[in-house]
């Protein structure tokens, strides 16, 4: 009589959750880092992509901050989400660059406007996320790195207040502070050079 | 999914930062879908235009991204060996020259006992004969130049430390 030995069977990756995959993967399960990445890799080339405005560039930073989590998986505290501390790594990355970038060429920042001004911009309810993000990309020039990436994990991302203070590395006031004046800038701006994007009563 | 009512009679604590994190994500999904209801809060902060916007813009998928990233993880680990491999080996290397140099300066100096009193008898004056280490970028080399006797310099290479070479 055949002796029926049940194996357990390896669980897939698809299969388990970030902390069970960051432990597989500090043992050296390559398979279960991919696993990550594909699961977050979009939240953070599109997180990189718009502090940087430029896809490109986020794109490279995305992949550096994959490579740099991978090397440093041991700090990584499981208290945290694991997406928080990636936002965090790339974000880090991201205004690195940034603030290099602009040491290296303020004289450049305006030069994003991608509306042709022969033939107007177009109307606000035609506009492209494209056209949105070059607009995005000129008027946040006037914002400073923390208020840039404050607004964009909790504007754009849809981080909570809590996530975004963790990777930023501040108190939840001072992202509030930072969202409350990125707003106040981007309005200001806006009315400035693209007033006829604003809503007709002007907003707030 | 809310109704235009609820996510209208939200929008001050919405933009006030204050909602929880699950009803702000209903309120996101409403206004990506409903048109009127979102120029109504672009109306109230016109910021939300562009965060609108590209929050819901997709993002074009990228297949090449994981396995490049995988791939440059190997490349890393990589690296990381053979940097530790070189350092190992060059320390084995700095350990054979400096056997190499001490076996060859105490050979000379004996020598030296010999031949310099030979030639000092025989010419009258000294002759010097000395070894040196040389490290270039990653190679290390051991020189041993000689004054003969007669007056003519020759350089002799006694040793050269190669790290191409395999052990």
């Amino acid at each position: 009589m055949g002796l029926l030995r049940v194996l357990p069977r390896p669980m897939l990756a698809q299969q388990r959750d970030d902390r069970e995959l960051v432990r597989a993967a500090r043992e050296g399960e390559e398979a279960a880092f991919a696993e990550l990445v594909k699961r977050h890799q979009g939240g953070v080339r599109r997180c990189a992509a718009r502090i940087l405005n430029d896809d490109e560039e986020g794109r490279d930073i995305a992949q550096a901050a994959f490579i740099r989590a991978w090397e440093n998986l041991d700090k990584y505290d499981p208290a945290w989400s694991f997406s928080t501390w990636l936002y965090r790594i790339a974000s880090n990355l991201a205004i690195d660059m940034l603030r290099s970038r602009e040491s290296r060429d303020r004289t450049h920042q305006t030069h994003l406007r991608m509306v042709g001004d022969s033939e107007g911009p177009a109307a606000p309810s035609r506009l492209s996320e494209r056209e949105v993000q070059s607009i995005f990309g000129e008027l946040a020039a006037e914002l400073t790195p923390s208020q840039r990436s404050a607004f964009l994990l909790r504007e754009v991302q849809g981080l909570s207040t809590a996530e975004v203070a963790k990777v930023v590395g501040c108190s939840e006031p001072t992202v509030r502070n930072h969202v409350f004046q990125a707003r106040a800038v981007l309005r200001r701006e806006l009315a400035a050079r693209y007033p006829e994007y604003l809503p007709r009563g002007g907003g707030r | 999914m809310r109704s235009c009512q609820e996510v209208a009679s939200s929008r001050e604590r919405y933009l006030a930062l204050e909602l929880e994190a699950a009803c702000e994500e209903e309120i996101r999904a409403h206004l990506a879908g409903c048109a009127a209801c979102r120029e109504a809060y672009v109306a109230a902060e016109p910021a939300l235009r562009a965060s609108l916007m590209m929050a819901s813009a997709p993002l074009p998928e990228d297949d090449l991204f994981v396995p490049q990233v995988m791939a440059g993880i190997r490349q890393r680990r990589l690296e990381r060996q053979i940097r530790r491999r070189r350092r190992s080996w060059m320390g084995m290397a700095a350990a054979a020259v400096l056997m190499i140099a001490g076996s060859t300066a105490t050979y000379l100096r004996l020598r030296d006992g010999r031949e310099l009193s030979h030639s000092q008898i025989a010419a009258g004056r000294s002759a010097t004969e000395r070894a040196f280490v040389a490290v270039e970028g990653q190679g290390v080399r051991l020189y041993q130049l000689t004054t003969g006797g007669s007056g003519t310099s020759e350089v002799q290479v006694a040793f050269i430390v190669d790290p191409h070479l395999e052990l």
